[in-house]
């Protein structure tokens, strides 16, 4: 059979996570889920240690409050300074480390969604492969230029503003850092709300139309001469058949790939997201200057960068199980 | 993307020092909203930088494209059940030959619909089992007898 419908190699970032043998998905998840746990030890450690300097950082602005005659404002001013200068580059890191996920992500699903689509059509679902080609690839671009224009410079907006606020003591900029968290939340869920929509709209809708051209093909078949009749339908099975097997080989490659290119980065960013929200904890016990709240925030936008990292993955697993399950 | 960073930070701990000054009364509070209003018009500067359309946003035919890509796996499926077919049918009529005692090679010509229209044998065979052949073949497979084309 002349068919060919592989799933592209995935590429070298993704690669060191990737199972050898990707014929049995569960074992394959598993050997690719310890490979990605790998990575969390050597974070660990780092968070361990930026957490135990917000400690001593909190601590210190604490005892100096006392000393401070005009109500601790300095201190916390030093204090927020400190706290911004420790977490600001690692926060950077993880935000590069977010959007450059996202963006290996939207690649590897700009090579892997046209051999899904070519599979499906093969599959006898040619109307129900180009819309759900035409769905991905919309969403895919709209997530993909909001995260990379709009919602990663929003993260360090929301990230200047508590530490801003967190620096004047008054609160004033709160409510509207808190509406830069409020309308990155929205526009992720929006997007992906709309998208799951769309998909299992189109799913249904063309599914149905591609169910009733194969019939009336079948019907066609064996209205002909018996033993060409017979060679049609068997030949038509074969090809059914085989480009059903090669599109779940590519689906099933392809959810591997995009889970080995996903996976450590958003490990890596939620040992972050974690660790400081545990230190926000442990600092909220002594911190009596309110610098937990800075903390906190930094957490939250580690937080806002796993739901990035998490909804562009997430489209690309919805799109290639839709495919996978687009058989008529 | 560092520039913003700082001038916000800068311009808090410039909001800082000037709210940590001993004031009271409106003064303060007049302190107090034009630092707030500073602030916000430092943190909000970038979105008028931004300049957004939708052509930016969603560029390409993606309705088109996804056409051409299941057009393409359409064909790939159309050659490879051509070729099955055109795989069988040899056969088919080779064991029909072998059966009459006959050694052939055999070439199919397939219409539109992957039905066989014409068929090219290629060796030597008696006139009587020629006339046996065509008529299997014309009965069972549906091809005009004056399709079928003999060679050899």
């Amino acid at each position: 059979m002349n068919m060919d419908f592989t799933a592209p190699v995935v590429p070298e970032q993704g690669a060191a996570y990737m199972p050898e043998d990707t014929a049995s998905f569960g074992s394959a998840l598993w050997t690719l889920l310890r490979k990605a746990l790998n990575v969390v030890q050597p974070e660990l450690y780092q968070a361990a240690q930026t957490g135990l300097i917000l400690a001593a950082v909190v601590l210190l602005v604490s005892l100096l409050k006392g000393l401070d005659t005009r109500g601790g404002r300095c201190g916390k001013m030093a204090g927020a300074m400190a706290i911004g200068t420790v977490l600001l580059r690692g926060a950077n890191a993880m935000i590069s480390l977010g959007a450059q996920t996202v963006e290996e992500l939207s690649q590897y699903g700009k090579l892997l969604f046209p051999v899904m689509t070519a599979a499906l059509a093969a599959q006898g679902g040619l109307t129900s492969s180009a819309a759900l080609y035409t769905g991905t690839a919309v969403f895919d671009a709209v997530l993909m230029s909001l995260i990379s224009r709009l919602l990663v410079p929003m993260v360090y907006l929301f990230l200047a503003l508590a530490a801003a606020n967190s620096a004047t003591g008054e609160g004033m900029l709160k409510k509207l850092r808190d509406t830069v968290k409020g309308f990155m939340v929205w526009c992720l869920r929006i997007v992906l709300t709309v998208f799951t929509t769309y998909m299992s709209i189109t799913g249904v809708v063309s599914g149905t139309t591609d169910a009733a051209a194969l019939k009336a093909t079948k019907v066609t078949i064996s209205s002909v001469v018996p033993v060409v009749g017979g060679i049609l339908s068997d030949a038509s099975e074969a090809v059914l058949v085989g480009a059903g097997v090669m599109k779940n080989a590519a689906g099933v490659y392809g959810i591997l790939a995009v889970l080995a290119l996903f996976l450590a980065p958003f490990l890596r960013i939620g040992v972050h997201y974690l660790s400081l929200k545990a230190a926000a904890s442990l600092c909220a016990i002594f911190d009596g200057a309110g610098l937990n709240e800075l903390i906190e925030d930094f957490g939250t936008a580690m937080g806002l960068l796993l739901a990035m990292t998490g909804a562009s993955c997430l489209l690309l697993l919805v799109s290639t199980v839709c495919f996978l399950k687009g058989a008529v | 993307m560092r520039e913003y960073v700082l001038a916000i930070c800068a311009a808090a701990l410039l909001c800082g020092l000037l709210l940590s000054l001993p004031q009271e009364g409106l003064m303060k509070e007049l302190i107090k909203l034009l630092c707030a209003s500073a602030l916000t018009l430092c943190a909000l500067s970038p979105l008028t930088r931004l300049q957004w359309s939708s052509s930016q946003l969603i560029s390409g035919d993606w309705s088109r494209v996804g056409q051409d890509y299941a057009a393409q796996g359409e064909k790939e499926a159309q050659q490879a059940l051509e070729s099955i077919i055109r795989q069988q049918i040899c056969s088919y009529i080779m064991d029909k030959a072998t059966d009459l005692g006959l050694e052939l090679e055999v070439e199919v010509e397939l219409d539109g619909e992957h039905l066989p229209v014409a068929v090219t044998l290629r060796g030597a065979a008696p006139p009587y089992l020629r006339l046996c052949l065509e008529e299997a073949l014309s009965q069972e497979l549906g091809i005009a007898k004056e399709k079928l084309q003999w060679i050899g």
